[in-house]
């Protein structure tokens, strides 16, 4: 009988660069979760988590080192064991002691927890991949579905194609910004720790105020976090830059399920202290328009991926490229002062609607910035999340309020680090 | 649920202060009881803490020991080994109970940690080249040998110790550097060890066949 061969892949071009940075204190491992009507069954995530894996080629697969580069090597292993949560959002996920898989499933109360190291996919991906599992538990407890204990969605896909490479034009490409932008420092809590600041609000409600605005939800929050931040450094002039994920499958057609994303950065330099809020969102909104657009976006991305097809990188051994990826990375992660990401509204297959209460997002901290907000609603709830590893939550209390003072009712929920810390 | 009128939000968690702005909560309602989150106290802060403890005890220890080595008279500085043998336990229990890093990397760290240690000895008591001339080849002749018995023990995986065979040829092979600057005067072992590792990593992967091709072909990314 001939041997079965071991599937292989490279990593796309977003992804290089994770693993070259991940480690304990800069995990680059995010979270989705979703919150059920009702307690979580351990036995029966287990088998969803079981069924649905081999589904999703993509998720069933180990991180390698080559000699030039990391790569994913096909993982027969038995899926992670899903585990009640027990310890901080985000935290590394070791490949040694996960059966050589690079995520995790956890849960608590009525939530189920995905944890993805970043190397696999994006929020897309991720999110993918946890509304698989959902359904599938939620037809093997309650027997709904196509099939009554299983369910497999139509919209499910297991492409795993570079759209990065196909979309990469040559000729037409520019580098990202690299000076040095705010930093927000401050008291920070022991190594590892992260604490989240959840505030929920009504997708209707806020609709109504950016109508007032004439902005999107999208750049009303990331402006309010902007103002959030010169509000609370007020004698610092340097750049306050915000970058924001941009999902590139709205503008270049792609059904991947691997990373296709890239960086825009939200600038707002200011020059003075005494800002209003409009005239900060007017900033923020203006330059993100001017920035997502389809050139721009391929220019970025044009750019990106110029630097992986670069004969000389190539070549160079993968302990060298780290060196050099790392130093690269601190030099650019500098030039932001924070990552907001926008996971976009969450729609479910009808029949499972009852059971699910709502979704929301974590990002882990990474090199200069300490704190990171992820915007996710489900039907008319929105979450803005913020993680942090700083002490203080002053910059929480500004974005907040200025929130509330719009008229947006806000109900703030944490991960109780701020009540063990007073 | 209560509102904090500082900051004109409700809280939805069962507290009485807002998590935002510290202030006290008003009229405040007891919740659902239910958590929603864990209590989070990690067996690892207990480790740092017995880590940041073993490291002050070992610093006043070393410092008393330096002082009493010193105004004892010091024709020999029995101090440095035991400072070394402190940093060596220090470095041990880390790797022992560090959250990353597989297990075959962890095993060449530590043993490269012992050679240097051994290493480290030889200077202090004159450098007579014992370590450099056997210890070191010796050490990285074992971790060959290891490599060996988890290929056989460890199947499943057996293909990831090529790479810590073809570590250890690269290691072995950068020491002859050493010979001609005299830091390994009798060059014997380390030869030896060199065409030990380099059969070792060509039987296997003659045995290894086509997997061990293939697994070569992923680690280069060579498409075929």
């Amino acid at each position: 009988m001939p041997e079965k061969t071991i599937k292989w892949e490279k990593l796309d071009n977003a992804a290089i660069l994770f693993p070259a940075i991940a480690g304990e204190t800069m995990t680059n491992v995010y979270r989705i979760s979703v919150t059920l009507t009702e307690d979580i069954k351990e036995e029966f995530l287990q088998e969803a988590l079981n069924a649905v894996l081999p589904k999703l080629p993509g998720f069933k697969v180990t991180l390698k080192h080559g000699f030039f580069w990391y790569y994913f090597e096909e993982n027969n292993n038995e899926p992670p064991t899903v585990r009640l949560e027990s310890n901080y959002p985000c935290r590394y996920i070791d490949p040694n002691k996960n059966n050589g898989y690079l995520f995790s499933v956890t849960y608590f109360g009525k939530r189920i927890n995905l944890e993805v190291f970043h190397v696999l996919a994006d929020g897309v991906g991720g999110i993918n991949f946890l509304l698989e599992l959902t359904y599938h538990y939620l037809a093997l407890v309650h027997k709904v579905g196509k099939e009554k204990c299983s369910y497999y969605s139509s919209n499910t896909t297991g492409n795993r194609e570079d759209s990065f490479l196909k979309y990469y034009d040559p000729e037409n490409k520019k580098s990202y910004p690299s000076q040095k932008a705010l930093i927000i420092r401050g008291e920070k809590m022991l190594p590892g720790e992260l604490g989240l600041m959840q505030g929920s609000m009504s997708v209707s409600q806020l609709k109504t105020v950016c109508n007032m605005y004439e902005v999107s939800i999208n750049e009303y929050l990331v402006s309010t976090f902007v103002w959030a931040l010169f509000h609370e450094n007020m004698q610092n002039k340097k750049p306050i830059r915000v970058a924001v994920p941009v999902n590139l499958r709205p503008y270049f057609p792609s059904s991947t399920t691997k990373n296709f994303f890239i960086m825009v950065s939200a600038e707002f330099v200011p020059k003075r202290m005494d800002y209003t809020f409009e005239e900060i969102l007017g900033a923020v909104t203006n330059d993100l328009r001017a920035k997502i657009t389809k050139e721009k976006l391929r220019e970025t991305l044009s750019y990106n991926v110029a630097n992986e097809k670069n004969i000389i990188t190539k070549a160079v051994p993968l302990l060298l490229k780290n060196i050099a990826v790392r130093s690269i990375y601190r030099k650019a992660a500098l030039a932001n002062t924070s990552t907001v990401t926008n996971i976009g509204n969450i729609k479910v297959e009808p029949e499972f609607e009852k059971y699910i209460e709502s979704f929301y997002a974590v990002l882990s901290m990474s090199l200069g910035q300490s704190i990171k907000g992820t915007i996710c609603s489900y039907g008319d709830k929105l979450f803005f999340t913020f993680s942090s590893n700083l002490l203080k939550t002053n910059i929480e209390q500004a974005f907040f309020r200025q929130i509330a003072d719009d008229g947006i009712d806000v109900f703030i929920e944490s991960n109780g680090v701020y009540d063990e810390q007073m | 649920m209560n509102k904090c009128k500082q900051c004109n939000v409700y809280i939805t968690d069962d507290v009485k202060i807002c998590p935002l702005c510290n202030s006290a909560l008003e009229n405040v309602s007891s919740g659902d009881g239910i958590k929603k989150y864990p209590n989070v106290h990690p067996k690892r802060k207990r480790l740092s803490l017995f880590l940041r403890i073993f490291l002050a005890a070992s610093i006043v220890v070393e410092t008393i020991l330096v002082t009493i080595n010193f105004y004892m008279g010091h024709e020999t500085w029995w101090s440095f080994f035991v400072g070394l043998y402190l940093a060596y336990a220090y470095f041990l229990i880390r790797f022992a109970i560090a959250q990353s890093g597989s297990g075959r990397w962890r095993m060449v760290a530590g043993t490269l940690l012992t050679a240097i240690l051994i290493i480290a000895m030889d200077i202090n008591t004159g450098y007579e080249a014992w370590s450099t001339n056997y210890v070191f080849p010796i050490s990285l002749g074992l971790l060959n040998t290891l490599s060996i018995i988890l290929i056989f023990t460890k199947r499943n995986q057996w293909q990831s110790f090529m790479v810590v065979q073809l570590t250890l040829i690269a290691i072995t092979a950068l020491s002859l550097i050493l010979i001609p600057l005299g830091i390994i005067t009798k060059p014997i072992v380390i030869v030896i060890v060199l065409i030990y590792t380099i059969l070792t990593f060509v039987s296997t992967v003659i045995i290894g066949g086509s997997k061990a091709l293939t697994e070569l072909r992923h680690r280069f990314h060579i498409n075929r």
